[in-house]
């Protein structure tokens, strides 16, 4: 129980923080992307015109040269090799300069041992005849970035060739890699940055969460006490305090729920003593009858005192009867609340027997009474027993013919337990009703006969003890009722 | 365990899927090769110059650079046009191109006009074209120009001024020597120096950075400099234009051709513009026929015999 809740919550942090941390990591990275693609393009073009300006601005004098090297009949070649090594003074980043006539001779360079030389490498003998300035971007022999710019040293259709010039291309290379980086810090950082206060986040909303579930976990309906917590103000504040209003709406409910249980006993028990008394009438009215019948017989005879003795006899005879029955409704009608104390179910059982004594003899029914007499003690209260048994006995009374049997037996059950049961060979309970007779106002008795709260109550009063109630019915044949209830009530 | 390991299993390829693309990335953008544009790969054709290619002088008016960058488009244009491959000739001063000319060097030569005039008289050769002015006009003028803020305000300012010119055989130099002093009653020996320099250009640098205190060039190369340091003080007659010259001995054809090109393109042409854009500003209005007649007003001028 609680692992779930522990691991049931770092999951929830764990997706969150995944993903809005894919979410997060995906977005900069494209963000970054397009910045880093965007800008990386603006260096290399920019470096890429800025070469081409260079080399535009180299040849108008080379084309200067070749001009006069034509006009005098000269080779222009002392004053391009002059003017080579000044532009590779002058000119930073620059890597090298040749210059190429349109056979692919070399008629110039920064390195001068490659004058004359003939150019093969078919692409620098294209590039050297571009028509167009032009520039590009690659790695020369000794691996090296460069940036090469080729212009076309000609005046309208009058060509002298080409030159091509190469600028160092590392430091924009450097740029370019200072700039990856750059944005992969800001990405990381932002990133981290984002999932830390996530997770923090996350963090404070669960284990609110968790304290909202531990107070849960040790709810106590019977207290109106509002809860420990304190709510913070957002929607957990929010749950926290519709679970109050919650907890005091159940403590309510309980209220109410026992006072209604408190009117229903009450109810019961004055159906119960009503329906007693209907015995009770005829249990004291035979005895009144035949002290009327002797009072009678006394006053018209007064004198006869064989006679007066004869009836004073009977008449004492006839008080001391009622008088045992005064007794007994006494007995089951007193003591509010329950008191457990060792009680013996075999003498409850017995005087609920007595008290239905009447009733069981009007309807002939052939009672057996099997209660061994060594059966153990139970904590119980003993108003509450009799209560128990005077309704199972008298649905029993009610569901037999007139000359039916009903067997009553108690003995020791199985984990430390009593059992008391019922058996008749009544009308039986429907298969469909088993499941409804425990509720209360259920009842197939017609209207003034039954309230149909006489199970409830039972079944109440044997769950207070801590014990069970199990009910086998076969119409016309038998009818059991068994209550089992542990020797000592459990806390 | 079994989770423990799970977790730490999902880190890791957590942070693979970082890792990888990061380096991918990282290779990526710190591979800068980005390749010549496909048009460069794909080069001009290289044109030799063909053995009867048709070689054209000019004189050295401007520095060599300036006449090939506003003459070999004309040359471009002759060799689109006509079917023959022309390609210039520089020379080195006004008198080699027409020695150069007069032995075939060079089939056709741009002359001055004063040049022609006295080439003609020498050595018998041909105007063929001169180049049109802005009003449409073959003519132009030479100016007496100085620096801006200078006090020279007119001919007899020159007085024990220096002066730098363009070649003696330039009209320049002549007019001003031979016409514009004597007419302003002055002696041109009463003028303090006078230089002359390799062509039009040099004398307005030399204006410009003080070692000449006035000079005189053709109006086009002066308009170039207007409202740079320089103003114009005086302004000559027109004189008819400069023109392109072969010798008597002449390939018709090629005279017909040459003609044809050059006068058959118009301002009203809509090509006009598109194709004289790099030509030299002399001959942004176009050209017209030079019969030699043109120069006989010159010819008076110079007090020189009219044929
Ligand atoms: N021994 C039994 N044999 C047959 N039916 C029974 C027996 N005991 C209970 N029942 C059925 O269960 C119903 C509910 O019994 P319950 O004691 O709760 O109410 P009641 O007897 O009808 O009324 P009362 O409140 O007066 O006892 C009865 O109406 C009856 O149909
Ligand atoms: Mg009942």
């Amino acid at each position: 129980m609680m692992r779930d809740t522990h691991s049931g919550r770092s999951s929830l942090r764990v997706q969150v923080v995944t993903t809005v941390g894919v979410v997060v990591v995906a977005l900069m990275s494209l963000i970054s992307l397009v910045v880093l693609h965007r800008t990386r393009s603006q260096i290399i073009e920019q470096q890429r015109q800025d070469a081409v300006a260079v080399a535009r601005t180299f040849a108008i004098p080379a084309v200067d040269a070749m001009i006069v090297g034509d006009q005098t009949q000269s080779a222009a070649a002392d004053v391009l090799d002059n003017h080579v090594r000044t532009f590779m003074a002058a000119t930073d980043g620059a890597v090298s300069v040749s210059i190429v006539d349109p056979a692919g001779r070399i008629l110039a360079h920064s390195n001068p041992r490659l004058v004359n030389r003939v150019l093969t490498d078919s692409m620098a003998l294209r590039t050297s005849r571009s028509a167009a300035p032009a520039s590009a971007v690659f790695q020369d022999d000794d691996a090296r970035w460069v940036i090469e710019a080729a212009v076309p040293l000609q005046v309208g259709g009058k060509r002298w060739g080409g030159a091509l010039i190469r600028f160092d291309a590392e430091p924009m290379r450097r740029d370019i890699r200072r700039l990856f980086v750059q944005l992969l810090l800001i990405t990381l950082i932002v990133t981290f940055a984002t999932l830390g206060l996530l997770y923090m986040l996350v963090d404070r909303i669960t284990s609110s969460l968790a304290a909202l579930v531990s107070e849960v976990d040790k709810i106590d309906f019977e207290s109106d006490q509002p809860s420990t917590l304190e709510a913070p103000r957002n929607e957990i504040g929010y749950l926290i305090r519709h679970f109050d209003l919650l907890k005091s709406r159940l403590a309510q409910s309980r209220r109410q729920l026992t006072a209604a249980q408190h009117q229903v006993y009450q109810a019961e028990k004055l159906a119960s003593v009503g329906r007693l008394a209907s015995g009770v009438a005829h249990e004291v009215n035979n005895p009144l009858n035949g002290i009327r019948f002797c009072v009678h017989g006394m006053q018209s005879d007064p004198h006869n005192a064989e006679l007066t003795e004869r009836y004073l006899g009977l008449i004492d005879e006839g008080i001391r009867q009622i008088e045992s029955v005064v007794q007994k409704l006494l007995g089951f009608a007193r003591s509010q609340p329950a008191t457990f104390e060792r009680i013996s179910i075999n003498e409850q059982l017995q005087v609920v027997l007595d008290l239905l004594e009447f009733q069981l003899r009007k309807k002939e029914v052939v009672t057996q009474v099997a209660l061994p007499p060594d059966l153990p003690a139970v904590r119980a209260d003993a108003t509450l027993m009799k209560e128990v048994f005077m309704n199972l006995l008298m649905n029993s009374i009610d569901a037999v013919e007139q000359g039916g049997s009903i067997r009553v037996q108690s003995g020791e059950a199985e984990g430390d337990a009593v059992f008391v049961s019922i058996t008749d060979n009544g009308s039986g309970i429907l298969e469909e009703h088993t499941s409804q007779i425990f509720e209360p106002f259920f009842t197939t008795k017609e209207t003034g006969r039954g309230t149909g709260l006489g199970l409830s109550v039972t079944l109440g009063i044997v769950e207070l003890h801590g014990g069970t109630i199990r009910v086998h019915s076969a119409p016309h044949l038998q009818t059991t009722f068994t209550v089992v209830l542990p020797r000592e009530r459990a806390a | 365990m079994s989770e423990k390991f799970r977790g730490v299993a999902w880190i890791l390829a957590a942070v693979l899927a970082f890792v990888v693309p990061t380096v991918f990335v990282y290779q990526t953008v710190v591979d800068l090769s980005s390749p010549y544009p496909a048009s460069v790969t794909a080069p001009a054709a290289v044109a030799a110059a063909p053995r009867d290619t048709v070689f054209v002088g000019v004189i050295s008016r401007y520095p060599s650079s300036v006449i090939f960058r506003g003459y070999q488009p004309v040359m471009d244009y002759l060799s689109a046009t006509t079917g023959r491959y022309f390609a210039l000739r520089l020379g080195g001063s006004y008198e080699e191109t027409v020695q150069q000319l007069v032995h075939g060097r060079v089939t056709a030569a741009f002359l001055g006009a004063y040049l022609y005039v006295k080439a003609h008289d020498e050595y018998g050769v041909v105007s063929v074209v001169q180049p049109l002015n802005e009003d449409g006009v073959p003519s132009f003028r030479s100016v007496l120009i100085t620096r801006e803020g200078s006090d020279i305000r007119g001919l007899k300012d020159l007085v024990g001024r220096r002066v730098a010119l363009p070649p003696e055989l330039s009209y320049s130099a002549h007019w001003l020597m031979s016409r514009a002093m004597p007419m302003a009653g002055l002696d041109f020996k009463s003028i303090g120096s006078v230089r002359y320099l390799p062509h039009h250009h040099a004398v307005v640098y030399e204006l410009l950075r003080g070692n000449a205190d006035a000079a005189v060039v053709k109006d086009r190369v002066a308009r170039e400099f207007l409202g740079r340091g320089v103003r114009v003080v005086v302004t000559s007659d027109p004189i008819p234009g400069a023109p392109i010259v072969v010798t008597a001995k002449h390939d018709e054809q090629l005279v017909a051709a040459i003609t044809k090109a050059l006068v058959g393109l118009t301002p009203r042409d809509p090509a006009f513009a598109r194709i004289t854009a790099n030509w030299d500003p002399e001959f942004a209005y176009g050209f017209t026929r030079a019969p030699d007649a043109d120069y006989d007003r010159l010819r008076a001028m110079l007090g020189l015999r009219v044929r």
